[in-house]
């Protein structure tokens, strides 16, 4: 069966929160798109916006072949049942795969709330990214993970195919390969284009970024290989 | 209504005013057409929802042999004014009033729990919202059989939150009452609200038969 890719648009979006105004065109295709920006810039905001949790004052969001969408918010508001069986289960899904990949095997019955909250995090990605969700927005989903369950994230995002997944993070040292890099700044999206070929005219790059880019080592993409491959060309 | 003193007394003596006889309550729901009109009750949905209780028990009381009727027009007389109270607070405003009526001391302290309480019903408020959205979105929906897991979250969530609100104070140093000076705004229309509010508390007092002791109660 032939797999339609998914996409959203954003034409002319702006919502009015207090003084905070957000405003938004845009495209976003099939891939992993990665969208940066300072605190209070307007990223969760956005990603409610795309996910449909809020509605716009003004503009238009267009979903083709986005059907199921689904945001990332603190992982205990996903919460529906009392052990870890019950709640794999509820996610709809292939309940052992989500299980072994969060890494639960042996844990089934225990209470949902005896997890830590690391353990908790990796059973509702290993829910989300195993599912059929057309349209992912993760918002900050490496806060409260260790180096090895970000590794983990990275992994299952990596497999994700024929989905948009939004990342919503302004930690660029563990992400997976990134295709496209959008930024908020002080509520105005800007596409900054397809990585790794934008990072050159990335102008608020963060530091690790510029330094790389100021010693002449392009790094092939924003996953923390490639950016480990560029360090390692420095000092070649 | 911008002196929250006159709006904490006008809701104490219209719900009181409300409750007592019919004529208080209809006069309460005049006096929201007039200076309230204001609800914290977003959608009549959500307003019919609030009284599918009271209309229950209002049925039930008709079938007893009971006024119903009366007893409905009260109760919505009463969510109308609470209601009003709700949409029209400011953060801070029961630390203003607490402090004002009750001193530095037993005041500040009633007033700090009456915030923290308010803010607690917001963020509870706000919480079960983002939960409901986050059920739907795992193509789920709210029953009976997953209440207990959804809701006990957001009580642990709640406690979790009054336990570090509490650990902050304590670093402040809190241990009873505080320093506060609270300043008002009391334009002339609040107080003829007020003035209103207080005489139908008394025409109601009059009116619902109040002084007669009647049996076990004192309200006929």
């Amino acid at each position: 069966m032939r797999t339609l890719k998914a996409g959203i648009t954003l034409l002319q979006v702006s919502l009015k929160k207090g003084s905070f105004r957000l405003s938004a065109d845009g495209e976003f295709f099939s891939g992993v798109h990665l969208l940066t920006g300072r605190v209070g810039s307007g990223k969760t905001s956005l990603g409610e916006l795309l996910t449909g949790i809020i509605t716009p004052d003004s503009g238009s969001i267009i979903q083709e072949n986005c059907r199921r969408v689904m945001l990332l918010q603190d992982t205990s508001y996903h919460v529906s049942t009392i052990t870890v069986r019950e709640e794999a289960a509820s996610w709809h899904g292939d309940e052992k795969r989500i299980i072994a990949l969060s890494g639960l095997f042996g844990k089934e019955e225990t209470d949902i709330f005896a997890l830590s909250r690391g353990e908790l995090k990796r059973l509702e990605l290993a829910a989300i990214l195993t599912g059929r969700y057309d349209l992912i927005v993760l918002d900050e989903p490496y806060a409260g993970l260790d180096k090895d369950a970000r590794k983990w994230v990275n992994r299952i995002i990596a497999g994700c195919n024929n989905k948009v997944i939004i990342l919503i993070s302004h930690d660029i040292t563990s992400l997976p390969p990134v295709d496209f890099l959008w930024e908020m700044d002080n509520g105005t999206l800007t596409c900054i284009g397809k990585v790794p070929e934008c990072l050159i005219g990335w102008s608020r790059a963060p530091p690790l970024i510029r330094f790389l880019l100021n010693n002449g080592s392009y790094p092939k993409g924003l996953a923390r290989l490639d950016l480990e491959e560029a360090v390692c060309r420095i000092h070649a | 209504m911008q002196d929250p003193r006159i709006r904490l007394l006008g809701t104490a003596l219209l719900s009181c005013a409300a409750w007592i006889s019919l004529s208080g309550a209809v006069l309460s729901i005049l006096w929201w057409g007039i200076w309230g009109r204001n609800t914290s009750i977003k959608s009549v949905r959500t307003f019919i929802i609030l009284l599918i209780i009271p209309a229950v028990m209002s049925i039930a009381a008709t079938w007893s042999g009971g006024d119903g009727l009366s007893y409905f027009i009260r109760i919505t007389a009463i969510l109308l004014i609470a209601s009003w109270m709700f949409a029209e607070r400011y953060p801070g405003e029961l630390l203003d009033v607490g402090v004002y009526f009750g001193g530095m001391k037993f005041g500040f302290d009633l007033g700090l729990i009456g915030e923290l309480s308010m803010s607690a019903l917001e963020v509870m408020a706000k919480e079960t919202d983002r939960v409901s959205i986050a059920i739907r979105q795992k193509g789920n929906h709210i029953s009976p059989r997953i209440i207990p897991a959804v809701f006990s979250g957001v009580v642990i969530r709640e406690l979790q939150l009054a336990q570090e609100r509490a650990i902050l104070l304590t670093l402040r140093g809190y241990t009873s009452g505080g320093t506060h000076c609270p300043t008002f705004v009391s334009p002339k229309e609040d107080r003829i609200a007020g003035a209103f509010s207080c005489a139908i508390f008394l025409f109601s007092l009059i009116a619902g038969d109040f002084f007669i002791i009647s049996g076990s109660t004192f309200i006929v």
